[in-house]
């Protein structure tokens, strides 16, 4: 089917009649550009609604339908100029005929819906729901042409009838999206999605209806067999133990083989996502090492600090506890000294000047030379009682005795005592403290240079250490940090994936041991059963023919056939959808150099993933959102495709492209011929980017219409929607 | 696809010649409406030529069962 036109009346912002709001189609590529608000996806909820009865609920991401919309489908600028009584129609007219290769003319067809609404009450506000009589339905109409005129066609599945033609249900998913909606089509979390894909789009479900017939026919004639084969036994004991053990074998059997299923949807999951892991694993080791050896590089600084600074605060302690304070008084012990005995001369000087003074005095008083006559002299004229000067005796206590006394005692006065000088002596406390530096000088001055050196030493050699650890500690965070911008791992995320990684090595070799447990288990439960068969037939005896034994057999092989060939279809299939989707990848990124690997479809348990792998089969881990984005339209292109170009259903998608760059949008327009005789795409990206739409107009084979809608009223000029309409404009 | 298609893809399985004996340039000749005396080749172009006509899987089955009645008397 093609689309020749879509006009709209009164829907949403579309205000006014269908002749003004029409937009008319061609095969090939048709573009709707607009900016954000602009009534893009009213045009796609237009499409929607004309067909399904529904429209796209932005705000709850749901499909609701016209019932619950209600008056919120009407354009505001209808409601708002109509009086009471006014009846107001929403309404939607699609044009389209049936695709054909050959001459004859093709069948064509009018698709509609119409929705009314009347104005019962005034109100303020036009939105009141109050205000309207609501219908809760809306109604179709569907038109076939005849020769020269349109007339509606009979049958209330007629519409219907039309839309699946159009769009059949089962592919309407992979026609008709969102930009949004494209992961969850593909969705890589789900791994069933492109298995439905495939069973919706081929004709794999045959073959699994030829696969229930098989197994239906061969248990039937299995059990017709045994059942015979019990009847013309000879042995009947030995029969029914041979049928005991039989079912029992039979039950163990079937057990086993669920769980073997489910080992192997195991084993596949933990080697898939192993797998996954295989591009970010080097990556995330290298990164978990060099963060183990920024640790103890950090702790090694730290220990390399506590010595410092233990060794700095000794520093400070040793110039009281080791004297360093001390360091270069030698040279004051030596002036200390010279002082000392200045002071002692001083002293000495002071005390003879003192003694000269009083003995002048003295000399003075008696007119007497200095000591004469000296005291030894006076001693002995005291104690002999005679005078030597002039030979007069004398008596004891009388006048001569009593001056001679008196001169001896004034003679003994003659000898100076330093504190009769200065009031404080400080000889022998200068003599201690020279006494002490002397100790100090002898063994702690002299030794504190080489002291203060060997500590010194200590610091510097442990500050080479802490440069040299923060250099290390540099090379290894330019390091790391260049393995983060190069590699797609985030900083918190490699230890994540060394534990993951590792788990599921370790999943792998248990699924893997039990895998082969299990085999070996139903290698020889049906070794057994054969051997159960082999001893029942013989218990029948060799001549008598087993009526049922060939039909059995062949239905057995049928019955295997049955599968094998199911899964040669589907793994055809499977290679066809994979060589489809790496064309149209191929096609949308051949502008992009950086652009890498190819698709592959990948068996994980009983599905298929849709995977980027490079040359060596390894899974690109490090592309981004708009990669993924295209490997899943490639695959929904390649589904699609894969029975031949969709000439017969027509894409339509909002957004399509919002993800990409200029060159794979202009890639994707150009693939999306190959794969649709006719799509119709509403995009943002062509609005602002005038050199893309330039490219668009010149470079994009086989393009249909493409217009421009703008409001009539821009967002930010908007007070109200009462004016509201959408103007569109036809670019080539 | 349709039925001589299907019926193609199961002559064209490996195992089927295995299992049959027949070479590959008999199978080669065979189609959906051609006789042929090989039980396993009738009993897989009845399935085909019934499910075509959209019969259920049980009365497929039963039409199979019915062939070996028939074929034995």
């Amino acid at each position: 089917m093609i689309i020749d036109s879509i006009a709209i009346e009164n829907f949403q912002c579309y205000s006014g009649k269908l002749e003004k709001n029409k937009f008319m189609f061609r095969k090939g590529l048709n573009v709707i550009i607009g900016d954000n608000g602009s009534g893009k996806s009213k045009l796609y909820d237009a499409f929607f609604w004309v067909l399904y009865d529904k429209i796209f609920d932005s705000s709850t991401r749901q499909l609701i339908n016209t019932s619950d919309v209600g008056i919120n489908l009407i354009s505001d600028k209808a409601k708002s100029g109509a009086n009471i009584g006014d009846r107001i129609t929403a309404k939607i007219q699609m044009k389209l005929h049936e695709y054909r290769n050959t001459s004859a003319y093709p069948n064509e067809y009018i698709l509609e819906r119409y929705y009314t609404i009347e104005k019962i009450k005034d109100s303020s506000d036009y939105n009141d729901s109050e205000c309207w009589k609501i219908p809760t339905h809306s109604v179709t109409g569907v038109e076939k042409k005849d020769i020269l005129n349109y007339k509606p066609l009979a049958g209330t599945d007629a519409f219907d009838s039309v839309v699946q033609k159009l769009i059949p249900t089962d592919m309407s998913q992979y026609l008709w999206f969102q930009g949004e909606q494209v992961d969850s089509l593909i969705d890589f979390k789900n791994e069933n999605s492109l298995t439905q894909a495939i069973n919706i789009l081929s004709d794999i479900n045959y073959y699994d209806s030829i696969i229930d017939i098989a197994e239906k026919v061969f248990k039937q004639a299995e059990n017709a067999y045994k059942n015979e084969l019990r009847d013309k036994s000879k042995n009947e004991q030995l029969t029914q133990s041979l049928t005991t053990r039989q079912e029992q074998l039979e039950r163990l059997i079937s057990r086993d083989e669920g769980d073997l299923k489910k080992i192997d949807e195991n084993l596949a999951f933990a080697e898939e996502y192993k797998d996954e892991l295989l591009g970010k694993i080097k990556d995330a080791q290298e990164l978990e090492k060099i963060k183990s050896e920024l640790k103890n590089n950090r702790e090694r600084i730290n220990r390399i600090d506590g010595e410092l600074s233990i060794a700095r605060k000794g520093f400070n302690s040793n110039l009281f506890n080791k004297h360093w304070i001390l360091r270069n008084a030698g040279s004051y012990f030596k002036k200390f000294e010279y002082l000392m005995k200045d002071y002692e001369e001083e002293r000495e000087n002071l005390k003879l000047e003192h003694k000269l003074k009083i003995q002048q005095e003295e000399a003075k008083r008696n007119r007497l030379p200095e000591n004469v006559p000296n005291a030894t002299y006076l001693q002995e004229m005291i104690n002999e009682k005679i005078c030597f000067l002039c030979d007069r005796k004398f008596e004891e206590n009388d006048t001569a005795h009593n001056h001679l006394s008196e001169l001896l005692e004034k003679t003994k006065k003659t000898r100076v005592s330093i504190s009769d000088i200065v009031k404080n002596d400080f000889k022998t406390f200068f003599q201690n403290l020279y006494n002490n530096g002397y100790y100090l000088k002898t063994n702690i001055i002299n030794n504190i240079d080489q002291s203060i050196a060997n500590e010194l030493e200590k610091i510097d050699k442990l500050e080479d250490k802490k440069k040299k650890a923060i250099q290390d500690h540099e090379i290894l965070d330019q390091k790391f940090k260049q393995l983060l911008g190069t590699s797609s791992i985030g900083e918190e995320e490699s230890r994540d994936i060394v534990r993951k990684f590792q788990q599921y090595d370790k999943d792998k070799d248990k699924f893997q041991h039990q895998k082969f447990e299990t085999e070996q288990r139903l290698k020889a439960y049906n070794t057994e059963l054969k051997d159960i068969l082999v001893k029942m037939r013989s218990n029948v005896g060799e001549t008598d023919k087993l009526e049922t034994a060939e039909k059995k057999e062949v239905l057995e092989t049928f019955f295997e056939i049955a599968k094998s060939t199911r899964n040669l279809v589907f793994e055809e299939q499977i290679r066809l959808i994979e060589e489809e989707a790496n064309k149209h990848f191929k096609r949308m990124t051949a502008d992009n150099r950086s652009v890498q690997g190819k698709i592959i479809l990948k068996k994980i348990g009983n599905n298929y993933m849709p995977k980027n792998v490079d040359e060596n089969g390894i899974e690109l881990t490090s592309i981004n959102d708009s990669n993924i984005i295209l490997i899943k339209l490639a695959t929904i292109m390649a589904i699609v495709t894969a029975k031949g170009k969709s000439e017969f259903h027509p894409l339509i998608s909002d957004a399509p492209t919002s993800k990409f760059g200029d060159n794979y949008t202009i890639g994707f327009c150009n693939t999306i011929d190959d794969v649709f005789a006719q799509s119709i795409i509403l995009s943002y990206d062509f609005y602002h980017n005038k050199a893309l739409r330039k490219r668009l107009l010149d470079e994009v084979d086989n393009l249909g219409a493409v217009y421009v809608i703008e409001p009539s009223i821009r967002e930010e000029n908007r007070t109200n929607r009462k004016e509201l309409s959408t103007n569109i404009t036809l670019l080539n | 696809m349709n039925k001589n298609e299907v019926f193609q893809k199961f002559l064209q399985n490996p195992l089927l010649r295995e299992k049959t004996g027949l070479s590959e340039s008999r199978l080669k000749t065979m189609n959906l409406s051609s006789p042929s005396s090989d039980r396993l080749i009738n009993v897989i172009k009845t399935t085909i030529l019934h499910l075509e006509d959209s019969e259920s899987v049980d009365t497929v089955a039963r039409k199979i069962n019915q062939s070996f009645k028939r074929e034995t008397i």
